[in-house]
């Protein structure tokens, strides 16, 4: 089965960079995974994201070569509104994503542009509203919610076209950890129940420790680590120049250094040291 | 527009639609435009203020009104003390020391200014009593291009962004120890503004391409405002109502067939003293914004 | 002491807002230590921090630093005694070259033109932007603008230095950079390293660190000040409250993530907090398999 995002070869080079942005970059993604997309300030992380959905090059110039596919389409030569109906996007700041009076036409929005006939476009927006836990806020604008709540409105928005692809560029960046956990959580069970791909680009590796289980690990615009998350971290761990573990897997790497697989939330920590859980984690 | 923000007393004219607002609210504003009948201007008025009681909106109507008093005081003060026509001649009402003021003066003076606030009560029950979503759906509904709504809903979402904004770039410059009124201190503050609005708006353009905003496909509408025969008609009354209203105005209700009773000298320097107050009240407003620290 | 602040029952209320924003918060922090500010998004943190600088009066209690009542002083003045870096750095760059950015400020304080040069070279030289001085500041990279930032109010050397969300953005490497600044900063001897000693003598800085990123927060902080609805859950050593599980469970906070592990492991939370040192990875050894 072809997967649902194969990139081969992927070489990113803004105009007058001095280094590529991106560097020969391959990976493939299947339906239904949650990738960590993870790697030092500058590694590349927002270029990747930006190229599968064809940002780059075609609003944001820059030179690529390599092959880009997400759900068979090229990014580069697609139709705007042909690729907006597969993949989507969320970003760190919410004043560049959001732009309509109230909330409800703020999901009603991307439905709008795909051309999504008006009943069920009322349908889809309730559910939405309910399964974002948004709907006491139906008729409020968007510039009246906190940080979080607008956060969660961007993903209901993305998820809402039902994508087959979610994008998730540094989404709690600028939210304190409860927001982050509710964003990324709605996130990652709605992609779930859809059975959407999604890839979560972030430094926040504690946070990210409970929703990812497979790393793409970038330095310097390459690949330096693809792997199940456990052993992505151990990669890590045994490379102290590429970026910094999670702190729970930092602390594993030193408990067992050489370990080929970190634990990097309490849970699995508690297990991989063989030790009863003691209070409730995550 | 603040009706979002008001008591959801669900009243009539908040429900009216749209549309057929507009179209009434050109009628009252075209009639008010060319009308120097006072009793006429004064009907228009009363009919606003009793509708804006009957919707709830009767105060912040009166408080949008206080904008407006330094400009009706200036109007005034100008026609009391040079009347910008005189005909044939002009009769004298009073004299204050040097100044001399002329009843026709004073008679022009105080229509234009019940002018301008007839206007100004028609045009803000309409904003008033309605939301803006609805309004941009409407217009919309009658054809009017969706990119345009969509600049339109946009900019109103950038005033109390860049209010916002602009509020954190004062408090950083006076943390710097510069001065954080007046013009200067305002300019300066503007490009930080600007330039996060300017990136700002590149990241939201980007951001609405990518969810599917300006391809070839046709749109769809989500908000639809019910346009029902009832609603069409009221609108085309009102459109007639605006051109009766306009043409009644510029014939029946103009300056040469408003007669005037002879004013008193009293009454032309009560005038005189409220717009010199009134004019000197807004100066003393504004140097004080602008001599704050 | 000028660097010392003292939060005596400060309150304030947002214009129109149906609750205070900071109720009755009673705080200090001397020259030489460093604060942090926590709490739930919403608990007033950055009410607080906005108190602290002068850009807003509390409507009830006073602000003291270096003993002197801010409702005293006009805004402009308090610019010398207390220095705010926001969370988003283009909202303080304000000139068109990192070089005028950091004369800004001295500039203001009347400093004379070799003594504003001074001060640029030295805190260009600490905050490692010498190679960059003749940049526009917003061409540059995130975390390069935020040191602008910091330098520029840095330059001004204030005793107090408020910093509100330094860690927006930023990643593991970065955070540890700011860490290391800061405790520099604290001590009193980083920016102040000039030749021209025509400023006073090196001083210690009383430094005020608003976040909601608690493993940041110990790793600097030597006090935490708990916010909830705006007035104070606890206040107290950072090191003990960020092992206090149930303390900041009451304010809605999560432990640092190796507070908790060890919480689970049943170790000794403290040695948690301040990261992964010997101490703890030979608790967690001693603990392993056994069950």
């Amino acid at each position: 089965m072809t997967p649902l995002v194969a990139v081969d070869g992927l070489t990113v080079r803004y105009p007058g960079g001095a280094s590529p942005a991106l560097d020969d970059v391959s990976f493939t993604a299947g339906a239904g995974e949650v990738v960590g997309v993870v790697g030092a300030t500058g590694a590349g992380r927002s270029t990747l994201l930006r190229a599968l959905l064809g940002i780059v090059p075609r609003l944001v110039p820059a030179d690529v070569t390599g092959s880009v596919r997400v759900a068979g389409l090229d990014p580069r030569t697609t139709g705007v509104a042909d690729l907006a109906r597969v993949a989507a996007i969320v970003l760190d700041d919410p004043e560049t994503q959001l732009s309509q009076l109230t909330v409800e036409e703020e999901l009603a929005f991307g439905l709008e542009n795909l051309g999504t006939q008006p009943a069920d476009m009322r349908h889809r927006v309730a559910q939405m509203l309910d399964a974002a836990g948004l709907a006491a806020f139906v008729s409020r604008n968007p510039q009246e919610l906190s940080g979080g709540e607008q956060q969660r409105l961007a993903v209901a928005c993305a998820l809402v076209v039902r994508p087959r692809l979610l994008l998730l560029d540094e989404p709690v960046a600028n939210l304190d950890p409860r927001s982050g956990h509710a964003v990324l959580e709605l996130a990652t069970a709605l992609a779930r129940d859809a059975g959407a791909t999604v890839l979560i680009a972030t430094n926040d590796v504690d946070l990210l420790a409970s929703y990812a289980s497979r790393l793409l690990v970038l330095g310097g615009g390459r690949v330096l680590a693809d792997d199940d998350a456990g052993r992505a971290w151990a990669s890590v761990a045994a490379h102290p120049g590429w970026m910094a573990p999670p702190a729970i897997a930092g602390l594993a790497a030193r408990v067992d250094p050489g370990a080929p697989w970190l634990p990097s939330t309490v849970a699995e920590a508690t297990r991989w040291l063989g030790v009863e859980r003691g209070a409730a984690d995550r | 527009m603040t009706a979002a923000a008001l008591p959801a007393r669900s009243s009539w004219l908040r429900r009216l639609n749209p549309i057929t607002k507009l179209a009434w609210m050109i009628a009252g504003v075209a009639t008010a435009l060319v009308t120097y009948d006072p009793t006429v201007l004064a009907a228009i008025s009363v009919l606003v203020l009793v509708l804006a009681a009957s919707a709830g909106v009767a105060s912040p109507l009166a408080r949008a009104m206080l904008a407006f008093a330094p400009l009706a005081a200036s109007i005034l003060l100008v026609q009391v003390l040079a009347p910008a026509f005189c005909r044939p001649s002009c009769s004298v009402a009073a004299t204050v020391g040097p100044l001399t003021l002329y009843a026709e003066g004073v008679a022009h003076g105080l229509v234009l200014v019940a002018r301008l606030l007839t206007i100004e009560l028609v045009a803000f029950l309409a904003i008033l009593t309605t939301r803006a979503p609805d309004v941009l759906a409407s217009l919309t509904r009658l054809g009017v291009p969706s990119s345009v709504a969509f600049a339109a809903a946009m900019t109103l979402q950038l005033v109390p962004l860049l209010r916002r904004e602009l509020r954190i770039v004062l408090d950083a410059q006076r943390a710097r120890g510069l001065r954080t009124a007046g013009p200067t201190a305002l300019v300066r503050a503007l490009v930080p503004v600007i330039v996060a609005s300017v990136e700002r708006a590149q990241q939201l353009s980007i951001s609405i391409d990518a969810r599917g905003f300006g391809s070839s496909r046709p749109r769809t509408s989500y908000r639809a405002v019910p346009l029902t025969r009832g609603d069409v008609l009221g609108a085309a009354l009102g459109l007639v109502a605006a051109v009766v209203g306009f043409v009644l105005g510029l014939t029946r209700w103009g300056p040469d067939t408003v007669t005037w009773p002879a004013l008193p000298a009293w009454v032309a320097i009560a005038v005189l003293a409220v717009s010199v107050a009134g004019f000197a009240w807004a100066i003393v407003r504004a140097l004080a914004f602008a001599a704050r620290a | 002491m000028t660097a010392r602040v003292e939060l005596r029952g400060v309150s304030y209320t947002y214009p129109g807002a149906p609750r205070p924003a900071v109720a009755a918060v009673s705080a200090s922090v001397d020259a030489g230590e460093v604060l942090a500010v926590v709490g739930e998004s919403g608990s007033g943190k950055s009410t607080l921090a906005r108190l602290i600088a002068g850009l807003l009066r509390p409507d009830a209690g006073s602000v003291r630093l270096g003993g002197t009542d801010l409702r005293g002083l006009r805004p402009r003045d308090v610019a010398g005694r207390a220095g705010i870096v926001f969370q988003h750095p283009n909202h303080q760059l304000l000139t068109s070259s990192v070089r005028d950015e950091l004369a800004l400020g001295p500039r203001n304080l009347g400093l004379d033109a070799d003594a504003v040069a001074a001060r640029v070279a030295g805190t260009a030289r600490a905050f490692r932007l010498a190679g960059v001085l003749d940049e526009h500041p917003y061409r540059l990279a995130l975390p390069v603008r935020r040191r602008v930032a910091v330098a520029a109010i840095v330059a001004m050397r204030p005793p107090v230095l408020v910093l509100d969300e330094p860690t927006a953005g930023l990643d593991a490497a970065e955070i540890a950079d700011l860490v290391a600044w800061i405790r520099v900063a604290s001590g009193g001897t980083g920016p102040d390293a000039d030749p021209s000693a025509s400023a006073a003598a090196p001083m210690p800085l009383s430094v005020i660190v608003v976040t909601h990123d608690l493993r940041f927060a110990g790793s600097i902080a030597d006090r935490l000040l708990v916010l909830r609805g705006g007035s104070v859950a606890a206040h107290g050593s950072a090191s003990a409250l960020l092992a206090d599980v149930d303390a900041l469970a009451a304010a809605g906070l999560e432990p640092p993530p190796l507070v908790r592990l060890a919480e689970a492991l049943r170790i000794d939370p403290a040695l948690g907090v301040a990261g992964t040192g010997d101490a703890i990875v030979d608790a967690v050894r001693a603990r392993r398999g056994s069950g």
